[in-house]
């Protein structure tokens, strides 16, 4: 498996609060390919964003990390304080949300970035701008030389998450962890930041993490999927295969949940219920309270990953039987 | 201009805005958010206001409401002209359009318990007696599907989806005719999304109410709404049946924001378009028609002049001066 | 409509027991225990002032004039041979009724100025807040002294010229406050609604803007004993024979070098009365701060 450059195992964060911990993560483990794009898909509250944190070591206190996550060789939990700002910005580069406030107000975007480069690249000020008007063209933004003089407030919401993917490569990484980057954003600028991140990923090699709760945005961009709920992936596969042949009841539910077009006006399927509250996740199979197939074995027992054929696992008792 | 068809029925309308405008004047200048806006929402009708942010559908609705002042236009309700009703008249008129906001983690005061939260618009009317209230509270929450024993507790104590049904119920306490939607899931997650639209959807038939769906997602569009306008800096660009519009779009940015859509199938990858370029400067907006510089078939004629909403049958009606139809 | 499975589903909630509660409240805010325990004391030792205090506060006695502390009198006696511990007992009860009096009038006055001027604006809010800030222009100390000197010497009146000098603070605060939720989607959906604007600014923007008002409030708590202690020492706060701390000090101010007793309890106890209101408000903050509500 030389091939995974970010291989997470057993995942476990906890964040103690009165009486019992908030579980965020419960046991979370996948790998991520060389040059793939693997979309991480869930609802809110699943865990998938404290996943792609600790990926970084940047699990906020008092959240308790444990198990392994293991970045181009080398492990991340644990580690030093040098290992781990070597491993920010230098091997695995992160976008958010929000790049309104991903940046500072009160600084210019040619001195944020030109400050991040240096920090990674042996590089004097004169070198490090002309590594940041390299990394703004790569990202399409019009103008580079006069983005660099503008601070944050000046440009659009498109526009900083263009200086964030820039910001983000300009370091040349080996991974991308993108958490939601496009959410805040209309659709016609998501749809660009979408075809960006793949062309990056298909000329530079990148390898991208990205995390999304849009069915829409996973299948334009991702080779494979990981399914999280409650803590937990219950099913991973490459994007064909979890779209067309689902196998966890779960994923399944969630395809159909999602609006598409030319389906006319019509009621949407629904899962019933809520997300489970992490203080106290239901015993055996987290899903088989919303599940319309769970047995007295899914109450009691969770289910174990198993291979279905290829790189398709899925985590459900009744997997095979549905298929 | 807009919608003949609609406005001949008069009968049926229970809202026509005509030609609304809305200035803003800002420090670097005016911007002109809302312009020559006009539509008819008919009775028992959703119709969705589409478009990107910035756009002004969210201004259109803060002035029906009369939150803001419009600077021009009129609005007709219920066959009576807003303008010319007594204050008692439009207090009156007022009640029977409500609003969903769209974030339910924002718009439910945190330190009102739901009682009180969905209580609050039936104080605003006399003559309402305590029991009265309670019973009415009690048969808004059962309509969105929450019980009494929910009553006193505070909004946090709910989920997101639990959350955006107690600010319907809200919205329903003075049984409005109709109801405002302000990207009413935009905050919420895909499955609870699927809750909220299919629960407005019953509470349509079974209330008869009408709805102006403001969203930019399209995909939602299609599922509640009858008929659809896209807006794009403050006009209106293309209006008309759903299912027509999403199948053959007659103006080339609603052709544009289907093509952004990224579609749930990953053999269809290839298809996501995405529009270049940004929302123009409504401080500066582009001459002539305001969409060319980001138009894939913008000509030397749309640099120059600005082409009017025209119609052209079957309740539809663009603003383009190529003929997209003819062209698929 | 009960054909929406689950949509009222309870969240199921681990409610941990009080004890717990309890523990981790103490563990989180220990200055804040330390100096509610202390104001407590404070307080408990004020209210039940007749009942403790040795002797008469106001008994003259020039038999033991300026008495050393001894087994007798605990914190010696002063110049007319008056016992200081019953005194500092008594001077409770002024310091602590001064400190209420002038925050509550303060905020009284500050408040509904800074909700007006914050929720409506415009020029409502540039005269009201410029009156304000002209209280403001003052030094500290000087404002009350030139009130004082107006109205006339005397403790009351001294709480009087404190508020005035104190409300511009509460009217700033609390201006910032509704400016901030006035903005909030809860308020423009209850204005959607047609609800008016008194029911608004009552039931919306006031009990959102209260935090930073508690929090000020029990801060200044302290800070106005301090100033009205001051006051007295100067000779326009409290007069004989009431009693109160400062002007203890300021009747002992000629011997205290010889004497050090008759000053120095009347300001440990000025010291650490403002200590634990101090201790108690920043905590008040830290329990109120949104961030820490998740503990809840």
């Amino acid at each position: 498996m030389s091939d995974v450059v970010l291989e997470i195992r057993d995942l476990r964060v906890e964040f103690p609060e009165l009486g019992r911990s908030v579980q965020a993560v419960r046991g979370c483990g996948f790998g991520v390919r060389y040059g793939e794009v693997l979309g991480l898909i869930g609802e809110s509250g699943c865990g998938k964003s404290v996943t792609a944190l600790a990926c970084l070591g940047l699990v906020p206190p008092p959240g308790r990390v444990h198990g392994s996550i293991i970045v181009d060789g080398e492990e991340v939990i644990g580690a030093s304080r040098k290992a781990l700002a070597d491993l920010r910005g230098g091997k695995v580069a992160m976008i958010f949300q929000n790049p309104g406030k991903a940046l500072n107000p009160f600084f210019t975007v040619g001195r944020q970035m030109t400050d991040v480069i240096r920090v990674h690249r042996p590089v004097d000020r004169s070198g490090a701008r002309d590594l940041a008007i390299e990394a703004l063209e790569l990202v399409r933004l019009p103008d580079p030389r006069v983005v660099l003089g503008k601070y944050p407030h000046q440009l659009s919401g498109g526009q900083l998450q263009r200086v964030m993917v820039a910001m983000a490569v300009s370091c040349d990484p080996l991974i991308l962890i993108a958490d939601e980057p496009t959410t805040a954003l209309d659709v016609t600028i998501q749809g660009q930041i979408i075809v960006l991140i793949r062309d990056l990923a298909q000329s530079r090699g990148l390898t991208v993490l990205f995390i999304t709760h849009d069915q829409g945005v996973v299948a334009s961009l991702c080779d494979r999927v990981a399914v999280m709920y409650a803590g937990r992936i219950v099913e991973m596969g490459s994007s064909d295969v979890l779209f067309n042949r689902p196998a966890h009841p779960y994923t399944r539910k969630l395809m159909l949940t999602a609006p598409r077009l030319g389906r006319g006006k019509t009621d949407l399927d629904v899962i019933p219920g809520q997300v489970p509250d992490m203080r106290a996740p239901p015993e055996g199979c987290a899903f088989h309270t919303r599940c319309s197939h769970a047995l007295e074995l899914c109450r009691k027992v969770s289910p174990l990953t198993e291979t279905l054929d290829g790189d398709h696992t899925v985590s459900c008792h009744r997997a095979k039987e549905l298929v | 201009m807009t919608d003949q068809a609609h406005l001949a029925g008069a009968d049926r309308a229970l809202l026509t805005a005509a030609n609304l405008s809305k200035l803003y004047s800002t420090r670097h200048g005016v911007i002109q958010a809302v312009d020559d806006v006009s539509f008819v929402i008919s009775r028992g009708e959703t119709v969705a206001l589409v478009g990107e942010s910035g756009c002004g559908k969210s201004t259109v609705a803060l002035t029906l409401l009369r939150l803001i002042d419009r600077d021009g236009g009129t609005v007709v309700f219920d066959g009576r002209d807003l303008d010319q009703l007594t204050p008692r008249e439009a207090n009156a008129m007022r009640r029977q359009l409500s609003i969903v906001f769209q974030n339910p983690y924002a718009s439910l005061n945190p330190r009102m318990r739901v009682r009180d939260i969905v209580g609050e618009p039936i104080h605003t009317t006399s003559g309402v007696s305590r029991g009265e209230r309670e019973e009415r509270i009690t048969r808004h929450l059962l309509s969105v599907g929450l019980g009494p024993e929910h009553m006193d507790r505070f909004p946090h104590e709910f989920s997101g989806g639990q959350r955006q049904r107690i600010a319907v119920a809200r919205a329903l306490a003075l049984e409005p005719r109709l109801l405002i939607l302000d990207e009413p899931t935009a905050a919420l997650d895909v499955s609870v999304q699927a809750q909220v639209l299919n629960l407005l959807r019953e509470l349509q038939m079974s209330k008869g109410l009408s709805y102006l769906y403001i969203s930019h997602d399209l995909a939602t569009v299609e599922c509640i709404a009858d008929r659809v306008l896209v807006m794009y800096l403050g006009r209106i660009v293309e209006t008309g049946p759903v299912s027509d519009v999403f199948t053959h779009p007659a103006h080339p940015y609603t052709r544009a924001l289907l093509d952004s859509i990224p579609v749930p199938d990953p053999s269809q990858r290839e298809r996501l378009q995405p529009l270049r370029g940004e929302v123009p400067s409504p401080l500066n907006p582009p001459s002539g028609c305001v969409f060319h510089p980001r138009c894939s078939r913008a000509s030397s004629r749309c640099l120059q002049a600005s082409p009017t909403l025209e119609s052209f049958g079957n309740g539809r009606s663009a603003a383009c001066f190529h003929d997209l139809i003819k062209e698929q | 409509m009960s054909t929406i499975p689950g949509a009222s589903w309870p969240q199921r909630v681990v409610r941990p027991s009080w004890t717990l509660k309890l523990r981790f409240f103490v563990s989180g805010h220990l200055l804040f225990v330390a100096g509610a325990t202390v104001f407590g004391i404070i307080l408990i030792m004020a209210t039940l002032a007749p009942l403790i205090a040795p002797y008469d506060p106001v008994a003259i006695d020039f038999s033991v004039k300026l008495g050393a502390p001894g087994p007798d009198h605990w914190m010696g006696n002063d110049e007319l041979g008056r016992d200081v511990f019953s005194r500092v007992l008594y001077g409770a009860r002024t310091s602590l009724m001064v400190g209420l009096m002038v925050t509550v009038m303060a905020i009284a006055l500050g408040l509904p100025i800074g909700l007006l001027a914050g929720y409506f604006g415009g020029r409502l809010d540039t005269v009201l807040m410029r009156l304000s800030d002209v209280f403001l222009a003052f030094p500290p100390l000087l404002l009350p002294i030139a009130i004082t000197a107006a109205i006339g010497v005397g403790l009351v009146n001294a709480m009087i010229a404190l508020a005035i000098s104190w409300f511009p603070w509460y009217a700033r605060i609390m201006r910032g406050a509704v400016m901030r939720v006035k903005s909030e989607p809860y308020v423009m959906a209850a204005r959607a609604m047609g609800v008016g604007h008194g029911r608004v600014m009552l039931r919306h923007a006031l009990p959102n803007c209260l935090t930073p008002v508690i929090v000020q409030g029990s801060l200044d708590f302290g800070y106005t004993i301090l100033a009205a202690a001051s006051l007295s020492f100067i000779g326009i706060g409290a007069q004989p024979p009431e009693i109160e701390w400062g002007l203890m000090a300021a009747a002992s101010r000629t011997n205290f070098l010889e004497f050090w007793w008759t000053v120095t309890f009347p300001g440990l106890a000025i010291f650490i009365t403002v200590l634990s209101i101090n201790l108690v408000g920043d905590g008040i903050r830290d329990i109120l701060d949104p961030r820490f509500q998740e503990f809840r």
